[in-house]
Order: C-alpha cells, then sequence, then structure tokens
C-alpha cells in the first residue's frame, strides 16, 4: 500500500472466482443424482456423430431429467455452422 | 431430545475441528449439557483444541466397540462440568465405526439428558464423514471464502440432502453455512469472496462468519477453544453464531476492514 496505488490496476479476482464456481456448483448439481452410465453414453455419443459430423467435446450435452412422473434422457447436441464448415 | 449437530465441510483446514471446539464451548457456557465427539479415527485433533489430550484414556472406537463404558470414555472439561469430550482413537482405522455402534452411543448420550451432541467430522467424504452426518439433524457446513473450499461444500450439502437418516426418512437436515477466515479487508478490494458471494453461489444463508485472527492459533496452542479468548473479534463472532444457532436474531459484525490512519494511508503498511 503506499501513494501511487491508484495507479496500479485494481485486482477483481473474487468475481472471476463468483463466475468459475457458479458454472461448477451448477453443472456438479445437475450430475448429482444422476445414473453412472451418463458419461459413458456420452462419449459413445460422440465417437457416434463424430462419424457423421465433426463436432467439439462440449457440443453434446447428455442428463437425465425429471419431467413430472417421467424420466427423460435429454440428449442435445449443438451442429457446427456449416457456414464456418464450408470456410474452414 | 439432544440435537445433534455435525460439524462438517469436504475440503480439509478450513476450520472444523477449531468451530466444533468453540460451538461446543460456547453452547455449555450457555448453560447447556454438551458433548462433542471427534469423528477423525486414527487422526484425532480435538483433544488438542480442547486441552484435554493428556486426559484421554479411553475413546470412541472403544465405546463403540464395547470396550469401555460412555461414562469411562467421555472426558469432563476442566472449565465447564456440563461440557464433554469423546476423542478419536489414534490407533485404529476408520473402519473401527460403524453405523449401528454410532448410534448406540448417540442414543446412550440422549439417555443422559445431554442438550446437544456436537459430531466433529473428518475431511473427505468417506465412511468418518459420512457417519460424522448421518444422524444429525442440523449441519454448519464450514467454508473459506476460497474456490476449492465453496465447490467441496456444495459437495457435502448434496450429501446431506440424500445420504441422511433425516434425508432417508423424506427429511431434512437444517443446513447453515459459516465462513472462517474471512478478510474484510480483502473483500473490499475485490480479492476475495464476499459472504453474499458464497451464499448466493451455494443458495444457503451464514449462521456466522468469523474473521481471519490470529487468536486462532493463539488459543490452540494453549488448548484453550478460541470461543473463551477474552476481547478476540473471532471469539465474539464464534459467540454471535451460537446465538443465532439458538434463535436469536444478531446482525453479523465484523465484515468491514477497519479503517486505516492518515499515515499508513501514505506510506503503507
Amino acid at each position: 500500500m503506499g501513494i501511487f496505488d491508484f495507479l496500479k490496476p485494481r485486482q477483481q479476482s473474487a468475481s472471476t472466482a463468483k463466475n468459475r464456481l457458479q458454472l461448477i456448483i451448477a453443472e456438479q448439481r445437475s450430475e448429482a443424482g444422476a445414473p453412472d452410465y451418463l458419461p459413458r453414453l456420452r462419449q459413445e455419443l460422440i465417437e457416434l456423430i463424430r462419424k457423421y459430423v465433426h463436432v467439439p467435446e462440449d457440443s453434446i450435452k447428455v442428463s437425465k431429467e425429471k419431467h413430472g412422473d417421467y424420466d427423460v434422457l435429454d440428449i442435445s447436441v449443438e451442429l457446427p455452422d456449416s457456414r464456418a464448415g464450408v470456410d474452414a | 431430545m439432544a440435537e445433534i449437530i455435525v460439524v462438517t465441510s469436504g475440503k480439509g483446514g478450513v476450520g472444523k475441528t477449531t468451530t466444533s471446539a468453540s460451538i461446543a464451548t460456547g453452547l455449555a457456557r450457555r448453560g447447556k449439557k454438551v458433548a462433542v465427539i471427534d469423528f477423525d479415527v486414527g487422526l484425532r485433533n480435538l483433544d488438542l483444541i480442547m486441552g484435554c489430550e493428556r486426559r484421554v484414556v479411553y475413546d470412541f472406537v472403544n465405546v463403540v466397540q464395547g470396550e469401555a463404558g460412555l461414562k469411562q470414555a467421555l472426558i469432563k472439561d476442566k472449565r465447564f462440568e456440563n461440557l464433554f469430550v469423546l476423542a478419536a482413537s489414534q490407533t485404529r482405522d476408520k473402519d473401527a465405526l460403524t453405523k449401528e455402534g454410532v448410534e448406540k452411543v448417540l442414543k446412550e448420550l440422549d439417555g443422559e439428558g445431554f442438550d446437544y451432541i456436537v459430531c466433529d467430522s473428518p475431511a473427505g467424504i468417506e465412511k468418518g464423514a459420512f457417519l460424522a452426518m448421518y444422524f444429525a439433524d442440523r449441519a454448519i457446513v464450514v467454508v473459506n471464502p476460497e474456490v476449492s473450499s465453496v465447490r467441496d461444500s456444495d459437495r457435502i450439502l448434496g450429501l446431506l440432502a440424500s445420504k441422511t437418516k433425516k434425508a432417508e426418512e423424506g427429511g431434512r437436515v437444517q443446513e447453515a453455512l459459516l465462513l472462517t477466515r474471512y478478510n474484510p479487508g480483502r473483500v473490499e478490494k475485490g480479492e476475495m469472496l464476499s459472504v453474499k458471494d458464497v451464499e448466493e453461489v451455494l443458495g444457503l444463508k451464514a449462521i456466522g462468519v468469523i474473521p481471519e485472527s490470529g487468536d486462532v492459533l493463539s488459543a490452540s496452542n494453549k488448548g484453550e477453544p478460541v470461543i473463551l479468548e477474552a476481547e478476540s473479534d473471532a471469539a465474539a463472532a464464534y459467540d454471535d453464531a451460537i446465538a443465532r444457532l439458538l434463535g436469536e436474531d444478531r446482525p453479523m459484525r465484523f465484515l468491514t476492514a477497519e479503517k486505516k490512519g492518515f499515515f499508513s494511508k501514505i506510506f503503507g503498511s
């Protein structure tokens, strides 16, 4: 601490910590109580889909959700932008 | 009925034993009959923090396994005659505790007229931690304003909501956060998560905020729970937490940094 402190950029690492925690905890909570086979299922789906179209790892989300009385296996695959695919 | 309070955290070194000792001592100071149990079999520490390490003859495992009676194993505190410590075993491994054995001891304590049973959980999410929380009515989740501690606390909250007797019976363990090692100066500079941040991320209110304090170390050096330190902010903050635990409404203190004087601002400190 000194007279030239105001020249240094303010450290705001606490807000970075909060954002990171909010993401990881949301993920942690959605995984809690999920069946053990979900990660393996997700991995196999990635491999299968990649035979046809190249998608990044994080574009596939697999979760088990409760809709009223039913358990729903929710699989969502985000396909890459087709134009971006042509350009690449 | 005795109320069973588990002090837990997931992560090690955040202040579970310090908190267990101070909560138990503070409740006893208010006239409650209290037992505090060390569930960290193999790595006992509560006896040191309570200052009764030389008086451990029988321990929790001896009682669970029927090698000693409960009364023989309970160590009466030197300061409060209504406060008792049940030490963990130093030599056994953690499989020495069983759900049935723990239940038997808790029931016997209840029969002896204890008002509160404080269970000091080991770190981690293995058997010892599971047994410490299983029979709890309330949980105090000790958390440091730091990413790994907060994440681990969330895991513990998940277990409290699913792997406890209360949860299995369709009820709920009454949970509260207790922040320790809180440094208001760093919070104000944006370098440390605030109480509000932690409460928001975990979706749970804090029952107390203990400021980072040198008194915690000096109290442990002496074998005296920090809540008994005179003129200590940490002691006052623990006492506030106990008042809230007992249903009193007390505003949070020690959340703002002490203002620095003119000279220390100019010349640094």
